[in-house]
């Protein structure tokens, strides 16, 4: 499972980062960065739920 | 932000109702095909008005809408069936569900044309069975005269009626273009905007997305309305910042990558421009004449969607966590949308009334979306609350209580109209509470202050010679007087001993700790 992140859509909003901020990070300038980009399957829905989250669909999932 | 405790897999505070998914199946499976009874009522207002000739037919979209299903809802009750979590992946795939919001588009459309048709004086049903070949059949029909006439010799009061129900249908398709445009399927984001082109509100495709969903029931978010606004005056603010708000994401996202926003990529310009085509279309086939009513359908088809948009989060707040610089709206939960389990309602809407899950989970296909337990509730279906809505004094004596009840009696927590905040709190015996809360708020932002006062430079080293710069000290030879604080000197400011290194090469240290300890 990959964390892939469509730069030309992520405003950041941090939606992702307040669902799951092990994995996502936003600094003073609302610029995110994923802290982890191959998470461990036992973490998909944690993952997946910020995922869904992203309100600029910005986030997906790669198997 | 973190919530230590909290599982992020879960929504915060949420619970399905014990018993809603026991021996599930998709009971409303088929009845989501009620929802294309909505653009097909522009074709039954038509064949309506032709066998009777009564006009006020045409005034279906608001009878429907303000007399039908609110009557509807009363009476066929609640729903409150969820899916259950191994029944929801099968469920999204299927693609049955999809196809019927597809669907959609092409009825809307074609009652579009055809009442723009009617509205220019010109008889699209006449017209038809003419194609068909039917012209002797048609005349011979008790109707015949009006069937088959040169127009359908509708007065203004008709027309009117007829451009107020086309956008009513417009509206409705704005939920229709709300559920496809949460989606990353790229042909679905397309068919949103083509939904949207009808009422000119393309805008809402980026702005519901990417400024609603992120801003919701806080007092920054133009499209969630505060206790204590009426609905005349939410409609201003939220058709003029929701406007701003979608320009400003689309301007933003250029300005990223260094470019102006002028380019035909920007969904703000782009959905706009589609409106322009398919109004300079119908201006152009049946004249100018028609003009006025596409400006009277698509103000109501906006104003149906906002409408709509002032019930779902009234005086919802989510409330403030974190201190100082990184203080950030508690993430979105169940509790911030007002939603409603009446059937009727949520077949004709796609499921928009369980708003609370639809917040959670933006991406949710509105045949999965669950009630939660914890949510508030509205009396009754959004199509009876609209009437409530148009009328202020009856909504803030059903909803106001209904807020309050929300909050456990603290309206501080709510999100109140500014201007009325004091006298709303005064109301509520809460002005105590309210000076108790600004406080605390001052209090803990001192305490931040403080804290990030402490965690200040009190002295920073030169990398290259070894020069210290001490806060208390100072440095008088070079003009900073004893006590200047490390970020009030200048960035240019250069080692005043080997004058090579600047101060941003400058490496802070605690001055009371000594070296050894380090």
């Amino acid at each position: 499972m990959r964390i892939v992140v469509d730069r030309d859509l992520c405003d950041g909003h941090g939606m992702c980062e307040a669902m799951a901020h092990e994995y996502f990070e936003l600094d003073d300038d609302d610029v995110m960065t994923v802290l982890d980009e191959s998470p461990p399957d036992s973490e998909r829905a944690t993952v997946h739920a910020a995922v869904q989250a992203c309100p600029a669909l910005a986030l997906s999932l790669q198997d | 932000m973190a919530h230590p405790g909290q599982r992020s897999d879960e929504i915060a505070n949420s619970t399905v109702p014990a018993g809603s998914t026991d021996h599930w199946r998709d009971n409303k499976r088929y009845l989501w095909l009620i929802g294309l009874v909505v653009p097909s009522l522009a074709f039954v207002a038509a064949a309506v008005y032709i066998v009777t000739g009564v006009g006020a037919i045409l005034w279906i979209g608001p009878i429907i809408i303000l007399g039908v299903v609110p009557a509807i809802d009363l009476f066929a009750g609640l729903d409150k069936s969820n899916p259950p979590d191994d029944a929801i992946e099968a469920l999204e795939k299927d693609k049955y569900y999809r196809w019927i919001t597809y669907l959609f588009l092409p009825i809307q459309y074609l009652g579009f044309v055809g009442a723009f048709a009617v509205l220019a004086g010109e008889n699209p049903a006449g017209w038809l069975v003419n194609t068909l070949g039917l012209h002797d059949w048609g005349t011979g029909l008790p109707f015949g005269h009006r069937l088959m006439g040169e127009s359908l010799g509708l007065n203004t009061v008709d027309k009117i009626g007829l451009a107020i129900s086309i956008g009513a249908i417009g509206g409705i398709g704005i939920n229709t273009a709300h559920e496809l445009g949460h989606k990353r399927e790229v042909n679905e984001r397309w068919l949103s905007k083509i939904a949207l082109a009808q009422s000119f509100y393309g805008h809402f495709y980026i702005e519901h997305n990417r400024g609603h969903h992120v801003r919701v029931a806080t007092p920054e978010d133009p499209a969630s309305s505060r206790f204590g606004e009426n609905f005349y005056q939410f409609w201003p603010r939220t058709v003029g910042g929701s406007l701003r708000s979608a320009w400003n994401l689309e301007k933003k996202r250029y300005a990223r990558k260094h470019t102006h926003p002028f380019h035909l990529g920007n969904d703000v310009l782009n959905s706009w421009l589609m409106s322009t085509v398919l109004f300079g279309a119908i201006i152009a086939v049946f004249g100018w004449g028609v003009a006025p009513y596409l400006v009277i359908q698509a103000v109501m088809g906006f104003t149906l969607l906002e409408v709509v948009n002032y019930m779902e989060h009234y005086g919802m707040l989510r409330q403030k966590v974190g201190v100082g610089d990184r203080q950030r709206y508690e993430r979105v939960d169940p509790s911030h949308s007002w939603n409603s389990n009446n059937i009727a309602t949520n077949v004709l809407l796609y499921h928009l009334q369980r708003h609370s899950d639809h917040h959670a989970n933006p991406t949710r296909r509105y045949q999965t979306l669950r009630d939660f337990e914890e949510s508030p509730v509205l009396p009754t279906g959004y199509a009876g609350m609209i009437v409530l809505a148009l009328f202020p004094p009856i909504w803030r004596r059903v909803m106001d209580p209904r807020v309050v009840a929300h909050f456990k009696g603290d309206l501080t927590l709510a999100n109140l109209q500014p201007r009325k905040r004091a006298k709303i709190l005064a109301t509520y015996g809460l002005t105590e509470r309210e000076a108790a809360r600004v406080a605390k708020v001052k209090a803990d932002e001192a305490a931040a202050a403080a804290a990030k006062a402490a965690a200040e430079v009190l002295a920073a080293r030169c990398p290259g010679c070894g020069f210290v710069y001490e806060v208390a000290a100072g440095c008088e030879h070079e003009g900073f007087a004893a006590g200047t604080s490390w970020a009030d000197i200048p960035d240019d400011w250069c080692c005043p001993d080997c004058g090579v290194r600047e101060k941003i090469d400058f490496v802070p240290f605690d001055p009371t700790v000594k070296e050894g300890a380090l």
